[in-house]
């Protein structure tokens, strides 16, 4: 046999098929750990170092939360506390479910249509099953890192306390064998959402849906949620009450109880949902391999592009007016950005809704001052992002001035528009302080986040994708204007409900916000 | 005659667009085959369906005499594609890429190492191995895919807009290997939309407009086609493709 003969052989064998099935899943961890554990500068360092010590600080917060509740559970005097345990079991491990297939799906829509390394893989005599088989695995595993904070903390916790259950250890392979379920689910979805929609209508509904469910879960199991005011110190405080513990017992006689289960070791769940990992697995590999081989999206793509629409009319003069109108377009023509500005306001909406049963004009008034702070920042930061021609920008005769004033301007207006609407309606509606806190509260601190953003956001390079949250350099601005418009909303509501002279002091938070955002664009990038 | 490629009756549509329509032409071994056409005339769609990227909605690729549709993996053994935009992987740097790639077609790992230094080297990064791919410029990342797709020693190499990015000495490097690789008994089938360089190096030429092949042959043979005697590749592709375009017009 010839040396190509034999090369030949091994490249079209099943064994060479999954050890490069294998090799390529390597290859996407080896470049993931790089991706995040490059740079040498300090500032780089300084990030990485941020980021693992609050992530190790993170998830031991979340192991103390995990053994809270199950101590809590476990020490509320029960008839059926076998039930009961299984109740909490089925409702975390149906949590960590419902968030995996809602991240998953954008998750399949990137790996499975968006790699551009499909060419070099397909194109090679490893057979593709065997290519797809890598990337949903990946894909996986991938699932398991992201969402793992939810399930890691609850099976620590249920196998080391009251004695140590090693059976909760099969916790981790059940782990895997969902994440592959929902690989599967998602994989066939992204490719059914594309085959119907297109491949710029699928990546906006596998954004929109999971946040509309996550939203609308949040609701609900806030509305249901464990009373913190009830939980103490106390062993006689630990104890749910009767109506929750009957929740979580009717939870248990569900078919989710299925994972809990198999988490707990029991011999056949835990054969049941491995065997529907691997069904679930071929079936998806036989459906989706001409798709995926055939590159669906590719098709799609070229027949679905969008037609101008009438914003494609000619520009009035003046530059700003031009720099304004022109980042609106960009901002609203880049719908995943609009929609994690939006879900990013909607962090503190269980929060706005705890106010509302007291207080409506409040609830109405912290929400939109938190809005305002983040919106306005957000926004600004995505008309910096999307700009693919900040060398075209820089060379014109008009000065640099005054296209960041332009991105300002364009990712402000909305917000204080709202803000300026909802001021009136607070008015109108009577509510004088409140109406007063959002317009002057809400407003400086709108301009102090756009000054923020403008500062902070970076162009990306023409041809790439704008990544507005997955940049950690844009991840502290962003988490700053959170935190910041969630205190100076909190503050500044509660005084306006209490008196006139706690609402006035209260605004100097706000205007203290204006006057850092100043500063720090002056000390960054000056402005004035 | 042994050829590298045959197409016959190579049909491909999307939607109601006939992207490729009846395609017909064969390529000997030892020849560098130009695929010439205006922008969405189909070239990039053949050299897909060559590579088993798409599936042809009718006709036959036929690589080294193996019937790409009906044995795909075999098919692909002795081929390489190189799309105009070729994606590799930034993060690993050129070695541990050349290694996988080497790896997808079967090369053991002690060879494939051996065939990368020789690449790197002639492709003068070898001094730069161990920075990360996406640190190179775009000249340099066609190199290292030129040389991803000459590491299994294929015996046809499909070429998608080559020169691309490269700067004068690294377009002559590229053609100086793909002569190379020509004398060694390889075949390519090249892309360009730079008529010079298809002029110099393509023994035969097609030109393909709206998805059929409207001429083929050696340089003369298009001359005495079109009724240039003189006329360049240039003036014979656009007195070609108007042509082609009167038709569709008429």
């Amino acid at each position: 046999m010839t040396a190509a003969a034999l090369s030949h052989s091994v490249a079209g064998s099943l064994s060479h098929s999954i050890r490069m099935g294998l090799a390529l899943v390597w290859i996407d961890i080896k470049q993931g750990l790089r991706k995040h554990m490059a740079g040498n500068t300090w500032r780089a360092r300084l990030l990485q170092s941020g980021g693992a010590l609050f992530g190790l600080t993170f998830l031991a917060g979340l192991h103390l939360a995990a053994f809270s509740l199950v101590t809590y559970t476990w020490l509320s005097p029960s008839e059926n506390k076998a039930g009961l345990m299984a109740g909490l079991s089925t409702s975390i491990w149906s949590f960590l479910l419902f968030v995996m297939i809602s991240g998953g799906l954008v998750r399949a829509l990137v790996v499975l249509h968006e790699q551009d390394d499909s060419n070099l893989l397909l194109s090679s005599p490893v057979s593709p099953r065997a290519v797809l088989a890598a990337k949903l695995f990946g894909n996986a595993l991938q699932s398991c890192v992201v969402d793992g904070f939810i399930i890691v903390p609850y099976i620590n916790v249920r196998v080391c306390t009251f004695g140590g259950h090693p059976n909760f250890l099969w916790g981790y392979p059940v782990w895997l064998a969902l994440a592959i379920i929902v690989t599967c689910i998602d994989g066939l979805l992204s490719f059914g959402l594309i085959r119907w929609l297109g491949l710029r209508r699928a990546r906006f509904y596998s954004q929109v849906v999971p946040f509309a469910l996550i939203f609308g879960v949040t609701l609900l199991t806030g509305s249901l949620s464990v009373s913190m005011a009830r939980m103490g110190f106390n062993v006689g405080q630990a104890q749910m009450p009767l109506a929750m513990q009957a929740r979580f017992i009717e939870l248990a006689n569900t078919p989710l109880v299925w994972m809990a289960r198999a988490a707990a070791g029991s011999p056949l769940y835990l054969i049941s949902i491995f065997v529907t990992a691997i069904i679930l697995s071929l079936i998806t590999l036989r459906l989706t391999e001409r798709a995926f081989v055939e590159g669906t999206q590719h098709l799609v793509e070229n027949t679905t592009t969008a037609g101008p629409g009438n914003a494609d009319g000619l520009f009035r003069s003046g530059v700003l007016l031009l720099e304004v109108r022109k980042n609106l377009r960009l901002i609203v023509r880049t719908p995943m950005i609009v929609l994690q500005c939006i879900a990013q306001i909607m962090t503190p909406i269980v929060v706005a809704l705890v106010m509302g049963r007291d207080n409506v004009a409040m609830a109405v008034a912290f929400f939109m001052i938190f809005s305002v702070g983040v919106l306005a920042g957000m926004f600004t930061i995505a008309a910096g992002t999307v700009e693919e021609c900040d060398d075209l920008l820089r060379m014109s005769p008009h000065g640099e001035r005054c296209f960041r004033l332009g991105k300002m301007f364009s990712g402000c207006l909305w917000p204080l528009v709202g803000a300026l609407v909802v001021g009136l309606g607070l008015a109108l509606a009577g509510e004088q302080l409140q109406a007063a806190a959002v317009l002057l509260g809400g407003i400086p601190l709108g301009l102090a986040s756009s000054l923020v953003g403008e500062t902070f956001a970076t162009p990306v390079k023409p041809g790439t994708r704008p990544k507005l949250l997955s940049d950690p350099i844009m991840m502290i601005p962003l988490l700053g204007m959170q935190i910041t418009s969630g205190l100076v909303a909190g503050l500044v509501v509660f005084c306006a409900a209490l008196s006139e002279t706690f609402f006035l002091f209260s605004l100097l938070a706000s205007y203290l916000m204006l006057i850092i955002g100043v500063g720090l664009a002056q000390l960054r990038k000056p402005l004035f | 005659m042994e050829y590298a490629c045959e197409i016959i009756g190579l049909v491909k549509r999307f939607g109601p667009k006939t992207a490729v329509d009846q395609l017909s032409f064969q390529v000997p071994s030892g020849m560098l085959y130009g695929f010439l056409g205006v922008n969405g005339a189909g070239k990039t769609t053949t050299l897909r369906m060559i590579s088993g990227l798409i599936r042809p909605d009718a006709g036959r690729v036929l690589v080294t005499g193996i019937d790409a549709v009906a044995e795909p993996q075999r098919a692909k053994q002795p081929l390489a594609y190189i799309p105009d935009d070729p994606v590799l992987y930034g993060k690993l740097n050129p070695m541990e890429h050349l290694e996988f790639v080497s790896a997808l077609w079967g090369v053991d790992p002690v060879t494939a190492r051996k065939r990368a230094q020789e690449l790197l080297e002639r492709l003068n990064l070898w001094d730069r191995r161990h920075e990360w791919i996406e640190s190179y410029s775009r000249g340099m990342k066609q190199k290292i895919a030129l040389a991803s797709a000459l590491i299994h020693e294929p015996k046809l190499i499909l070429l998608d807009e080559p020169l691309t990015g490269l700067d004068a000495s690294a377009a002559r490097l590229v053609k100086d290997i793909l002569l190379g690789f020509l004398k060694q008994g390889g075949s390519v089938i090249l892309t360009t939309h730079i008529l010079e360089v298809a002029e110099r190096l393509a023994e035969r030429i097609g030109i393909m407009s709206g998805g059929r092949l409207i001429a083929e042959g050696t340089m003369d043979q298009l001359r005495s086609r079109s009724g240039q005697a003189a006329g360049s590749l240039e003036d014979i592709f656009l007195q070609l493709i108007n042509e082609a375009r009167g038709q569709v017009l008429l």
